[in-house]
């Protein structure tokens, strides 16, 4: 098993690489958590009590973030910008972007040296983001948010009818609510306007083009 | 509308939500999350880009795709608008015409009686309107900030519970139809999470202050939209805001804001909990 490393002292985060059952894995301790939808190849291994997976349950037996698509809530603080692979983007300190999945396998690293300081710990090579992943992140989202849209709208469906055709009530709406009056749906077309907008206008037009400028399109200046 | 309708009449234009709804939201999430992917490789945004600017750029890609989606989706939406208010028109003895039976015919009918510009009534307004991300965005920072504050003074250290809410929501809302929050999850080297219920809190009273302001151009893009039931009625943004302040006065403008105001809190909470249910069951599924 490999030994514990610290980086980005401050932030309380700690790495172990080693080999379980011939898989390399990659154990994160940390204080902080950010989540994000992150699909590892690698064998993630999250701290005991210190990280707590979106995805809490398992199939018994299951092995905890095995196996390609798995996805882990990693929870980094700034410090994991060392451990970020490269290619993986922080937006803001603590926060990672990854941008694809780390590399199997995981290179091993040295155990740390004798004085304690510890090992940087790097994946070696890039990680490329794949077509499918990227593909697949974009159609998961598609669906999500096509079938939340789709949920909302139906349990609304009565709000958005009612504010749609109070949207349209026109002058028979709020102020014949408040003269208790019953109000009815009317568009806000010209000839519903009230007296004085009407005449104000047709004085202006009158007074500096005349009629006739109005109906051939010209216009009119502010009154 | 009850007694006049029945229930038939509360679910006007359901047919045509049905259609819109997954399609604008699924043409808005991927050219959301395209946008937010192609500003960041654009900017070269890396470690020491500020919350500020992630937070901008967030912003500027739901603008982005808010534009995108509403000039694709802008003729369903009209026909939508026309089936909701088409019966409530016939009742107020105005409207004439046949009535619309769904979208297909709605947009059939429309292009043919109206031309096709019609069914791109109130496009422009649509852009406008979704400028209300630019108010929506920092009011949601704010109050999460506020809220996140709040429980840490109250020693809730790695609080998270109360639901499928915590980090995982905040991730829903960053691209959700709660209105493309700032996708920043929780607070650096902090394990404070927010509980699901202020979340949704969060959502809405951005949303609300986004309606506020932008309320008024929704009620013109409505206006607009519905124009075919009247002749003579105003097909430009000066004439019906000119109308609608002249024959109602400035509270003309928030006409609706009511049933809009009971509308916002559901539906952020239906919206955020769908989103991420149905994100951690294709997680599980592997995608």
């Amino acid at each position: 098993m490999g030994a514990w490393g610290s980086c980005g002292a401050g932030a309380g985060a700690s790495l172990r690489q080693g080999v379980s059952r011939d898989a390399p894995f990659l154990e994160v301790k940390m204080r902080a958590r950010i989540p994000i939808s992150m699909p590892m190849s690698a064998d993630v291994r999250l701290a005991r009590g210190q990280v707590r997976s979106r995805r809490r349950r398992r199939p018994a037996g299951g092995r905890r973030g095995a196996g390609r698509g798995a996805v882990q809530p990693v929870a980094l603080a700034g410090a994991v910008r060392e451990f970020a692979p490269a290619g993986a983007r922080l937006w803001r300190p603590g926060q990672l972007w990854a941008l694809g999945p780390i590399p199997v396998p995981l290179p091993l690293l040295p155990e740390p040296a004798a004085s304690g300081s510890p090992a940087p710990m790097r994946p070696s090579r890039p990680p490329a983001r794949s077509g499918k992943d990227a593909l697949q992140t974009s159609v998961g989202h598609m669906i999500s948010g096509a079938g939340a849209g789709t949920l909302t709208a139906v349990l609304c469906a009565p709000l958005d009818v009612i504010r749609t055709r109070m949207q349209c009530r026109g002058e028979d709406g709020w102020r014949a609510r408040c003269e208790g009056r019953p109000a009815s749906l009317a568009l806000a077309s010209p000839e519903s306007l009230p007296p004085r907008m009407e005449s104000c206008s047709q004085a202006c037009s009158r007074r500096r083009f005349g009629p006739s400028t109005r109906r051939r399109g010209g216009r009119s200046p502010r009154c | 509308m009850l007694k006049r309708e029945g229930w038939r009449g509360c679910v006007r234009g359901l047919s045509t939500t049905m259609l819109i709804a997954p399609t604008h939201w699924s043409l808005y999430f991927s050219v959301y999350e395209g946008s937010k992917w192609l500003l960041g490789s654009l900017t070269g945004a890396g470690d020491d880009t500020s919350a500020t600017t992630a937070a901008a750029m967030s912003a500027a890609a739901a603008a982005g795709a808010a534009v995108v989606t509403d000039t694709v989706t802008n003729p369903l939406w009209v026909v939508r608008t026309r089936l909701m208010t088409q019966h409530a028109h016939l009742f107020a003895g105005g409207g004439g015409g046949r009535l619309l039976r769904g979208p297909l015919d709605g947009v059939r009918t429309i292009a043919s009686e109206e031309g096709w510009r019609a069914l791109y009534r109130g496009l422009k307004v649509s852009w406008m309107a979704s400028l209300h991300v630019v108010v929506q965005f920092p009011v949601y920072e704010l109050s999460r900030r506020w809220l996140l504050e709040r429980r840490r003074r109250q020693g809730g250290g790695g609080g998270g519970g109360g639901g499928g809410g915590g980090d995982g929501g905040d991730r829903a809302l960053a691209a959700s139809a709660v209105g493309a929050i700032a996708s920043d999850a929780a607070e650096d080297g902090s394990a404070v999470r927010l509980r699901w219920w202020e979340l949704v809190l969060a959502a809405s009273s951005s949303k609300l202050a986004a309606s506020v302001v932008s309320f008024p151009l929704e009620l013109v893009r409505t206006r607009l939209q519905d124009a075919g039931h009247a002749a003579g009625a105003p097909v430009t943004v000066r004439a019906v805001l000119r109308g609608v302040v002249a024959a109602e006065g400035l509270p003309g403008l928030y006409a609706g804001f009511g049933p809009n105001l009971v509308r916002v809190v559901p539906s952020c909470a239906i919206t955020m909990l769908a989103y991420e249910s149905i994100a951690q069951e294709l997680s599980s599924l592997g995608w």
